[in-house]
């Protein structure tokens, strides 16, 4: 399946996704939504059909009270129905990436969720679980930046029966001290404007690079499990980790391995039989790059 | 030592995965997935009827039961192993 980008032919500001597995359409007239969705989206443009199938129909919109004219407001919206609290409208991107976040995690169990991120570069495939404020969000768009193709920085999605990781290539959500830091470190990289104020703090997002964007179709068999840990001024130290304790870390960053049962245990088992596993703690990008480019090589660098 | 015996259930369909550093196994029913020493250490709550406690007062309750600390753990390897699948619902 293929990505797609469409505006909608009536002009109604309607988008439509083709997420490799699952579709989307965002409809709204907030401005910041129009300015940034085409921005991120763009590059994922070709000229296809609309699906014929959606799976999740997001609207984000300003609710019909004085809340859209004094200190507007914006409400994120799924079939209709408004699950989160509004947000202030500045807010508006980043909400339809956590709201559709929230749709992926709560309602999509085809496939096993890991709150993790996925790289995967000359077929080696890393999956990176870790809690929030781990880095893996900075590490994975680091490593994207370095020419690692991106399956997901937040939630990365196995199909149990091949137990390959199905890539959904959407922007990486940066917060704080991430942003600066990486626009500096790859100036090449195309983010957003800074959302201010949000629950996480400063967040911007980045655009996935034409590598990612054009790939996005392609599963990969998971190779390595690699749990990172930012530790400032920490040099690179990088230690194997035992399969039973690999396992229990994968399931408890998973999102619905309850829901899938013994298929999520045979799925998990699976892929920590066919990984090598390790933890990573690190702080400068440099000595990440290494480690994971000596993974290409044949050489684990450990 | 003949004051503990681990009772097993076959009615609990169940699954482990063994590897060359340890054990997990899946309860399918709960959901749960538990490490061999966590799965040991769950049993070990389960022998009094008292709910989950640090592992010092679970080796603690070991020991009046006259089982020493370091054997627990192979208890339960020399059991599932031998036993393959098989779901260990509670200690008597």
């Amino acid at each position: 399946m293929s990505n797609q980008y469409l505006l909608d032919a009536n002009g109604d500001n309607t988008w439509q996704f083709e997420f490799g597995s699952f579709t989307v359409a965002l409809t709204s007239s907030v401005d910041n939504v129009k300015k940034w969705t085409p921005f991120l989206y763009q590059q994922f443009h070709k000229a296809e059909p609309r699906p014929a199938f959606v799976d999740f129909r997001i609207q984000i919109e300003r609710p019909e009270s004085l809340r859209r004219w004094v200190r507007p407001q914006v409400n994120f919206y799924l079939d209709g129905f408004a699950p989160f609290k509004p947000l202030p409208a500045q807010q508006a991107v980043p909400l339809f990436e956590w709201g559709l976040n929230w749709c992926i995690a709560n309602q999509y169990h085809r496939y096993l969720h890991f709150h993790a991120a996925g790289v995967e570069k000359n077929g080696i495939m890393v999956i990176l679980p870790a809690p929030p404020g781990s880095g893996k969000s900075t590490l994975s768009a680091a490593l994207m930046q370095h020419g690692w193709r991106l399956f997901s920085d937040e939630i990365l999605m196995v199909e149990p029966t091949t137990a390959r990781a199905i890539p959904i290539g959407r922007p990486v959500n940066l917060k704080n001290e991430s942003i600066d830091l990486l626009q500096k470190t790859f100036p090449q990289a195309e983010l957003t404007e800074k959302f201010y104020d949000t629950a996480k703090g400063v967040v911007a997002l980045m655009k996935p690079t034409a590598a990612t964007a054009s790939r996005v179709s392609e599963t990969a068999m998971p190779t390595h499990i690699i749990t990172p840990r930012y530790v400032p001024g920490r040099t690179l130290n990088v230690r194997a980790c035992r399969k039973p304790a690999a396992l229990m870390a994968l399931i408890g960053n998973s999102f619905n391995y309850h829901i899938l049962g013994k298929s999520g245990f045979d799925t998990a088992c699976r892929l920590v039989d066919q990984c090598d596993c390790f933890t990573l703690e690190y702080s400068r990008f440099e000595e990440v790059f290494e480690f994971f480019d000596g993974l290409c090589e044949g050489s684990q660098g450990v | 030592m003949d004051k503990v015996k681990w009772c097993l259930d076959f009615s609990y369909a169940e699954a482990s995965k063994h590897w060359e550093d340890g054990v997990v196994v899946f309860h399918p029913f709960s959901g749960d997935t538990f490490e061999l020493n966590e799965l040991a250490d769950h049993l070990l709550c389960c022998l009094d009827g008292h709910p989950p406690q640090t592992t010092e007062s679970l080796i603690g309750q070991a020991a009046g039961c006259g089982v020493e600390a370091e054997t627990l753990p192979r208890i339960v390897v020399e059991t599932l192993q031998s036993l393959q699948e098989c779901q260990l619902v509670r200690a008597l």
